[in-house]
């Protein structure tokens, strides 16, 4: 069996299909926000801009293909694949 | 039948962005910011109606995601919801994002809360190839649920007749079943308390902040019960097993044909957030904000000018000769016209910024600002009270309560009275005026650049002062920015021309009378003066160098010669300590009152006004040293007690103050001496 291999939002690559596996709060660092706005395990997402110097992160996610915006440093409590 | 002596009184709650205040604003027909940018409600608002003969109160509370706080205008939201009492709440969905919606809309169900549900925006929803199934909606959840589309006023009546008829209705069942490592506590608090609601008293483990009342809970649930129950992770725990549910729910409701045309939202964000583009698009809506502030402006205010002169004049001549008719057209007349004219100026200004907000594009700037600002411990969304603050800084500094971080917040409250604010233009327009000669380079005039650099000069030290205050506030809680980028939306372009008419009348009726009190001090204290003669109690009709204000003027010379003032610029400084605004007010009332001075527009009269040694009384010097002096100055009493209620502090509400005018004074006089 092949080993998925596991991403981070922060650097997952741009207008490519992920979806979302988890996070990685253990210390819960994670702002609550990121769930209550419905990224959720198993969400599917695409990143579709970054603004400049890296900047946040503008994300389209679900099925309702809701749109937010989120920083590097809350995108990389995310763990992401790339969804088939 | 009894009539209930108590006034019904209901809630609107929902997501930001769904519509809410525009509903409200149906509803109440009642003067409201409707926005498209999550935090424009920024405290609750109230209004009524009357249906079928019942008064019926409204209550716009601000938008939130969940019960559970993160910044100041979400805990204003849960306290009143938990706390206040009320006829019941009218939820309303987005039908676009049903998903996010039913997740608040399912905890105030198991709090308790006698709810209806309305899904708002099904028009847009249709257009995306969504087709929500209402009735099943409402048999899943077992709630009264009605359609609307509240921009177009559909659906408006079904929601009034819900609620005259009280169709309110309490979950029988919860949605959230309590986690099996806290039930022992809950029910041990249910047992030992008259609180029977467990999800109400899940809650107050859950929130980092106390949201509800049960008496005696802290004897009840002892430390070493909420050593294992951080309250976070229950929130988390709450809000991933309410999604597993809700999707189910959706997935039953929900019947979505593939959509494979790109929608405006998509086509508009390829540029508006574009690397480049976007930066360009923003810096060019803001050139063309400032340059329509001067110049559609220009004609309107011909027209009051002209109107004014030409009243004064009339009732010069009118009235018969004596005390009042100087108090009229030379005390009122002159005061109020000359903060009338610029009434213009402030309306298109706001107009604009009015479109902004509502189109949804300020979360893009937003977006795009983030990276910029956070050097200077500000939020991206510090950028929306910024530019806000160009119109006012009350409602600007309001708008900061939806930036979560407490560090960041304090900032942006501390900084935002250095945008140049609409009352500052007054003074900006007939200074610039003054010194800059009419003329052009390539095209652009001298003066819209002066203007220009004014602004700049606002910004660039509401940065400098952020970058200060920034090592010198303290905080542990981390920044974050998790912001929803709501659809666009077609403005409402007459709704928002009718609330700025109303705003520019708030401002020349508040500015009016202090202008208005301020003209008649200034002309009793010109009229009269010290007496000249023995037989004399007061000397009347004196000429404005003897009178009573001529000396409070000399007083005043001293402290503010060396930064190339007369005593009417003092008086100016004075009466404005208030507002601003007042400062052309009274050189206006000031001008009039002089029978030396010349006649016609004031600034003509300023700029013909000569000190005794034949030099200008406007120099360049001078000039430069006034811009300076209110660029900087806090100047404003009405900032200074919103900025005591947002930061409950008296020490940074002084500290703003004092900082402000030290740091004007003290740059006006070494401008003056420079350029002197």
């Amino acid at each position: 069996m092949q080993t998925k291999h596991i991403d981070k939002l922060c650097c997952f690559p741009k207008n490519k299909i992920g979806k979302i596996l988890g996070y990685d709060n253990e210390n819960l660092q994670m702002p609550t926000k990121i769930i209550e706005m419905g990224l959720l395990p198993e969400t599917t997402f695409r990143i579709l801009y970054q603004a400049p110097f890296n900047g946040p992160l503008y994300i389209e996610y679900g099925s309702d293909k809701t749109r937010i915006a989120l920083r590097e440093a809350e995108a990389r409590f995310i763990q992401v694949e790339v969804s088939e | 039948m009894m009539q209930e002596k108590k006034q019904k009184q209901i809630l609107l709650v929902g997501n930001p962005n769904v519509g809410k205040s525009t509903l409200f604003n149906v509803l109440c027909n009642r003067k409201q910011k409707t926005g498209n940018y999550a935090g424009v409600t920024v405290a609750s608002h109230s209004g009524n109606y009357i249906y079928k003969n019942e008064e019926i109160e409204v209550i716009d509370l601000p938008g939130s995601y969940s019960i559970y706080p993160t910044s100041e205008d979400e805990a204003i939201f849960s306290r009143y919801l938990i706390q206040e009492d009320y006829s019941g709440v009218v939820y309303i969905a987005d039908a676009i994002h049903m998903r996010r919606s039913l997740l608040l809309f399912q905890q105030i169900q198991d709090l308790g809360i006698p709810a209806v549900l309305v899904v708002n925006q099904v028009d847009e929803a249709e257009k995306r190839g969504i087709k929500i199934d209402i009735s099943k909606l409402s048999e899943i959840l077992n709630i009264p649920v009605f359609e609307t589309n509240a921009k177009n006023n559909v659906g408006i009546e079904t929601v009034r007749e819900a609620v005259f008829n009280n169709e309110f209705k309490i979950a029988e069942t919860n949605s959230f079943e309590i986690p099996l490592e806290q039930k022992a506590l809950v029910y041990k608090v249910s047992s030992n308390t008259s609180e029977k609601n467990l999800y109400k008293i899940w809650t107050l483990l859950a929130a980092d902040t106390y949201l509800g009342k049960i008496e005696n809970i802290h004897e009840i649930i002892t430390q070493e019960d909420t050593k294992c129950s951080v309250p976070k992770r229950l929130q988390i725990t709450e809000t991933v097993r309410r999604y597993q549910n809700i999707d189910k729910i959706t997935s039953e409701i929900t019947e979505k044909k593939p959509q494979l045309k790109e929608l405006l939202t998509e086509k508009l964000d390829k540029i508006l957030v574009h690397k480049v583009w976007g930066y360009l698009i923003f810096l060019l809506i803001l050139l063309l904000i400032f340059q329509s502030v001067f110049f559609l402006a220009e004609y309107p205010m011909t027209w009051i000018e002209d109107f004014f002169t030409w009243l004064s004049a009339f009732s010069a001549d009118h009235l018969p000769e004596g005390p009042v008719n100087s108090l009229v057209s030379s005390g009122i007349i002159p005061g109020i016209g000359g903060i009338l004219v610029f009434a213009p100026q402030i309306g298109i200004l706001l107009y604009f910024l009015y479109l902004l907000e509502d189109s949804g594009y300020m979360a893009r700037v937003v977006f795009l600002m983030d990276r910029m600002l956070r050097p200077f411990g500000l939020n991206g969304k510090s950028i929306v009270p910024l530019v806000s603050g160009t119109a006012c800084a009350i409602p600007a500094i309001m708008s900061t309560r939806n930036i979560e971080n407490v560090k960041e917040r304090l900032i942006t409250i501390l900084v935002t009275p250095f945008m140049t604010c609409s009352a500052r233009l007054p003074i900006y327009s007939i200074i610039i005026g003054l010194i800059i000669p009419d003329e052009n380079f390539y095209g652009i005039k001298y003066r819209a650049i002066a203007l220009m650099i004014m602004y700049l000069l606002g910004f660039l030290m509401a940065l400098l002062s952020s970058f200060i205050l920034k090592s010198f506030i303290k905080t542990k809680i981390k920044s974050f920015l998790v912001m929803d980028l709501p659809t666009y939306k077609m403005p409402l372009f007459g709704y928002d021309f009718k609330l700025v008419l109303g705003k520019v009348w708030e401002f020349i009726s508040g500015a009016g009378k202090v202008i208005f009190t301020v003209s008649i001090i200034l002309w009793a204290l010109s009229y009269f003066g010290p007496p000249q003669h023995k037989n004399e109690i007061l000397a009347t009709n004196s000429s404005l160098d003897h009178s009573y204000l001529g000396r409070i003027g000399r007083t005043m010379e001293p402290a503010i010669a060396p930064l190339g003032y007369d005593w009417k610029m003092g008086i100016g400084i004075l009466t404005s300590f208030a507002a601003r605004e007042v400062f052309v007010g009274t050189l206006s009332t000031l001008y009039s009152l002089d029978d030396e001075a010349p006649e016609g527009k004031l600034i003509e009269k300023m700029r013909l006004d000569v000190h005794p040694t034949g030099e200008k009384v406007f120099s360049f010097a001078t000039g430069v040293s006034i811009l300076i002096f209110y660029a900087f100055a806090m100047q404003c009493i009405s900032t200074i007690a919103v900025v005591y209620r947002e930061t409950r502090s008296l020490k940074w509400t002084m500290l703003q103050t004092v900082s402000m005018t030290f740091l004007a004074y003290f740059s006006a006089l070494i401008v003056y001496q420079i350029l002197k």
